[in-house]
């Protein structure tokens, strides 16, 4: 069975783009589309242990029996056997900027990755294309046990066993056909282990830049809070645009023991000709805490529904979202709940803008357990609609199964009110600037959440989005 | 003293970690009026609650004796049949059921028996136009829509129906228009003159008491009883305020 | 033979886990019951539908002329498999106004479909009272074509014991200024299992139009399954919606309140599973209806 399809898989390969050398910058690039050839060699490419190469090519399998879901926004646009997996930058990843290749450090710069280092973090790595280029963490952070790796280091070092014990427990290839994917190719990402304990006062952030045209972005986030210790982690993204599909499909896995809290930020913003289909998972534990915050900006088409499994009594979580869908993009976000444990929490408060044709829909699923006793959750999901060219969908959906339960959900829709517009107006301000300002409010639910430096960045992206909308 | 109806000793009552009941001492006769005063947030609904059982205030200490018997484990339900009654400062809405319907449903609970229709809607009519209050609120649902004064209305009419021996008016006479309070008052008059059932008086102003004889007067501070007097304390806290009170 | 059929398909599929996107069942050829037609204008019909044999299917064709209002009630006795197919047509500044009481067997399966299009002002208003005896699954779609039209569902139902109520509701704004305002309220006992979806859907043109959906559950037994799947979907940009769903025991407000007149948590569930069936009852205005929702009512529970 399996030697057919390989044969099959192997004469559909388009051969034309084999080891293509990327002419600018020197990189490694392997060639499209996915077979146990291509697998197997990117395992050897990146020196996989064992029992990874195994785990990769069991993950091809799945992907290959796997139906491609059959709700959500159309993904017809992404063509596998045109994606190349791997892409490696010419570099070696390095702990201090200097050694970085000028090219690529210049890249960082611009989106000013060294700079808010410097000042407001507690360790940075970076990622271009399918490796990190750059890992480092302070001093001060590392002394107290903190281990923020890159993965593929995490996986061969001293915290092998760990890493094995936990990668991909919680997504596994199963869940859906992109969640094979990744485990079939994943590279790059980080590894976050926070001791008993430990609290971080300053953030740590990875961010992923995927620079290679036609490629994927498969990175690894295996993040562990231990026991009554406290992180915040930060994840950016970005993407140069091009006319052909580039893919992300990254994992996160979240680990938060008893009594520890993450706060999990991300604002996403990869180039619209991305299809985001990114997993994000939490396995929360007595009296743990996780936060979601999450601004949704770029991608042609993004799925994304960061999910909370609330396992142990009293534990907690809370999303708040912010996505803006314009012209070309269909951002399918949300979230999703767990109730497991006892007296557990959760609060989603989301909102959406639709723009220039711009599909946004907000899908969430509250799942509360026969067990899961005194379960409290609250859902609240506003919409604005900015024009009649776009579209807005809310889709959630409540599965309850205990009666000792207090659940409430509200959603709202609407446009923007013209005397909200006047107001500003009579006060001496342009239309354009008076609806950016309402929009930027409208999403204030996010940006009152993030360190001031991205929320800075996130009403400069609405401001942007905004420009030329009155027409 | 006639004999004690109500006998509250060192009640310390807490909501959720914080102490707002600090060991309170409080006895009402029987046929007797009562006044709680004292500025907000001292605790005087508090110890209405406490009174009543509402579970979210939970009493650590001391003990609430009615009519000679110790309720302060009893069930909410099980001291509203042995005659406890609370008018609520903020009426619940409740919507599906029937003012008439709630009305009947507690007083078959308290008598175990199903009310003969025709008297109870004959006595339920009267009433109603005792309070001034149009007929068709009977089948309304109970409490929603209703207006400031006709919730307050609505309590003081579950009052007169349910026949307590001991009624605890939360603030009932705030936020109503000066014939609102009057009809309220009339309605509390007929309770006492009618049943001779006592009442604990919880309020901040005096309007509600025009039309009362008051037995005894109690000013709450801080989650204390810091004075006990007659009707005279009223008229003086009436004239000079909480603070005189700090120099006593 | 049976079949096994997927019925009150979800407009819009979500994650297949959580089991909401269709429901499968077992159905096969049923008995004709017949067609009924109504277009008498300023009146009101009450029809009497009982099922017979295995399976039995009922259509009823009712139609509004332009300016008149119909009113008909439907009594829908399931013995064991009753399918009833009502269909709407509501001309410019017509109403109907339609109210289905299921008075079923124990172990009876009721299915409704409902079906309506309104053209310019023309109004539906539905009002189905599901009463705790069979399982149901009821299907409505609805079209708001004509600027103006408007659409009303007031739903109450009581499930207990293995009881299943599924429920489909899916109301498109296609003129300008349309309304529609969805309110369901139930109880669930035992190990009744629900899901009720909820759609407004906002199509393109429908600007200035208006939609509300609020759904309120009490969850009283050990072994009960709640779903909700309120769903707004939007193409147009001056519209307002809105949705909201509570979901649990009776709150704890309400029990104190109910408990200081001296009635009993036990007894207080019992007349909160009442209340939604009977406030509904309550806004019918016929006493006939009324008194035969509220004599079944006290038969079920």
């Amino acid at each position: 069975m399996a030697d057919l399809k390989e044969k099959t898989y192997v004469e559909d390969v388009d051969r034309s783009v084999y080891d293509i050398r990327d002419a600018e910058n020197d990189a490694y690039r392997m060639e499209s589309g996915l077979t146990p050839e291509i697998v197997e060699k990117l395992s050897t490419e990146k020196d996989d242990p064992v029992w990874m190469q195994q785990f990769r090519l069991e993950s091809l399998q799945i992907y290959n029996e796997m139906k491609i879901p059959n709700w959500g926004p159309s993904i017809e646009g992404l063509d596998m056997d045109h994606i190349a997996t791997y892409v490696r930058p010419n570099t070696k990843m390095r702990n201090d900027w200097k050694d970085v290749p000028e090219d690529i450090k210049e890249t960082f710069e611009r989106l000013g990755i060294p700079q808010a280092e410097r000042k407001s973090l507690a360790g940075v790595g970076a990622q271009y294309d399918s490796e990190l280029v750059y890992h480092n963490v302070k001093d001060s952070v590392a002394a107290e046990g903190v281990v923020y790796t890159d993965m593929e280091s995490a996986i061969k070092g001293e915290y092998a066993d760990m890493v094995r014990k936990y990668f991909m427990k919680l997504v596994t290839p199963h869940d859906h056909k992109f969640a094979a994917l990744h485990g079939a190719v994943w590279s790059g990402g980080s590894f976050v282990y926070v001791p008993k304990g430990v609290h971080l006062s300053i953030p740590l952030q990875s961010y992923f830049r995927l620079n290679a045209k036609g490629a994927g972005q498969f990175e690894h986030t295996l993040i562990i809070v231990d026991e009554g210790a406290s992180l915040h982690f930060i994840e950016g993204c970005s993407a140069p645009k091009y006319n052909v599909a580039n893919l992300h499909a990254g994992c996160v896995e979240l680990y938060v023991k008893k009594g520890a809290k993450l706060r999990y930020s991300t604002i996403e913003n990869w180039s619209k000709n991305m299809y985001n289909l990114n997993t994000k998972r939490a396995l929360v534990e007595e009296g743990g805490t996780i936060e979601w915050i999450s601004g949704s900006f770029g991608s042609h088409v993004g799925c994304l529904y960061p999910m909370s499994i609330l396992k142990g009594d009293n534990s907690r979580m809370e999303f708040t979202g912010v996505t803006f869908a314009g012209a070309g993009q269909n951002l399918d976000t949300g979230a999703k709940v767990v109730h497991v444990g006892k007296n557990t929490s959760s609060y989603m408060n989301t909102r959406s803008i639709s723009k220039s044709g711009g599909i946004s829909t907000f899908r969430s699923s509250v799942v509360v357990e026969k067990g899961a006793k005194g379960a409290k959750s609250a859902v609240s999901c506003q919409s604005l609609m900015l024009d009649s060219e776009s579209r807005s969908d809310t889709i959630p959906a409540m599965d309850i199964r205990t009666k000792d339960a207090a659940i409430g959900h509200e959603a709202k829709i609407g446009a923007i009110s013209n005397e909200a517009v006047f107001y500003l107006m009579s006060r001496g301000m342009s239309e354009e600037d008076a609806r950016a300002m309402i929009v930027s409010g409208f999403a204030d639910n996010v940006s009152k959440e993030l360190p001031v430096e991205y929320a800075v960045e996130m009403n400069n992206l609405i401001r942007l989005e905004m420009k030329g909308s009155i027409g | 003293m006639s004999k004690a109806l109500l006998e509250i000793q060192n009640l310390h009552v807490r909501v959720e970690e914080k102490e707002i009941l600090h060991g309170v001492d409080l006895a009402v006769g029987q046929d007797e009026t009562h006044v709680l005063m004292g500025p907000n947030g001292t605790g005087k609904s508090t110890l209405g609650y406490a009174i009543t059982g509402n579970p979210t205030y939970s009493v650590t200490g001391g003990s609430i004796i009615f009519n000679g018997e110790d309720i302060t484990e009893l069930p909410v339900n099980e001291r509203a049949k042995k005659g406890i009654f609370l008018s609520f400062q903020n009426p619940l809405e409740v919507p599906g059921v029937t003012l008439s319907a709630f009305i009947r449903s507690a007083l078959e609970q308290k008598t175990g028996d199903r009310l003969r229709l025709w008297d109870f809607k004959k006595k339920l009519k009267e009433t109603m136009a005792l309070l001034n209050m149009d007929e068709s609120y009977a089948e309304r649902d109970l409490n929603v829509g209703f207006s400031g004064g006709e919730k307050k209305k609505a309590e003081i009419l579950q009052m007169l129906m349910l026949e307590p021996k001991l009624a605890i008016l939360d603030e009932t006479d705030s936020g109503l228009d000066v014939d609102a309070v009057r009809t309220v008052s009339e309605g509390v008059r007929l309770f006492r003159e009618r049943t001779h059932g006592s009442l604990l008086i919880i309020t901040h102003s005096t309007r509600i008491l025009e039309a009362l004889h008051v037995d005894a007067a109690h000013v709450m501070e801080e989650g204390v009883i810091v004075r006990n007097g007659g009707a005279e304390l009223v008229d003086e806290i009436n004239e000079k305020g909480f603070s005189s009170l700090k120099e006593d | 033979m049976n079949d096994t059929i997927l019925i009150n398909r979800l407009p819009t599929r979500t994650w297949n886990r959580l089991g909401v996107n269709e429901t499968a069942i077992a159905w096969g050829q049923a008995d004709d019951l017949g067609e009924e037609k109504i277009t008498a204008a300023g009146q009101t019909e009450r029809l009497e539908i009982t099922g017979s044999g295995e399976r039995g299917e009922k259509t009823v064709d009712i139609h509004a002329p332009a300016g008149q209002t119909v009113t008909v009630f439907e009594t829908l006795r399931a013995e064991k498999g009753l399918l009833v197919r009502t269909a709407l047509h509501v001309e410019k500044d017509a109403k109907v106004r339609l109210v289905q009481i299921q008075n079923a067997a124990q172990d009876s399966l009721l299915r409704l479909e409902t079906s309506g299009e309104c053209a310019e002002n023309g109004q539906v208003e539905l009002i189905q009272v599901l009463l705790g005896r069979g399982d149901v699954y009821s299907d409505g779609q609805f079209e708001l074509n004509g600027n103006g039209a408007g659409f009303t569902a007031g739903i109450g139902y009581l499930g207990q014991k293995q009881q299943t109520v599924d429920m489909n509701l899916v109301v498109n704004h296609w003129g300008q200024k349309t309304t529609s305002e969805i309110n369901a309220a139930g109880a669930l006992k035992d190990d009744a299992q629900k899901i009720f979806r909820g759609t407004i859907d906002f199509k393109k043109g429908s600007a200035g139009s208006v939609g509300s959906e609020q759904e309120t559950v009490l969850m009283l037994g050990d072994g009960v399954v709640n779903k909700t799947v309120p769903l707004i979907l939007c193409a147009e940009e001056n519209v307002v919606g809105n949705h909201g769903a509570t979901i649990g025991e009776l709150d704890e407000d309400t029990l104190f309140y109910f408990e200081s007149r001296g009635i009993s948590a036990a007894e207080a569930e019992n007349i909160m599973a009442r209340a939604a069936i009977e406030r509904l009852a309550r806004t019918i205005e016929d006493e006939a209806a009324q008194a035969a929702i509220l004599s079944e009512l006290e038969e079920v529970l």
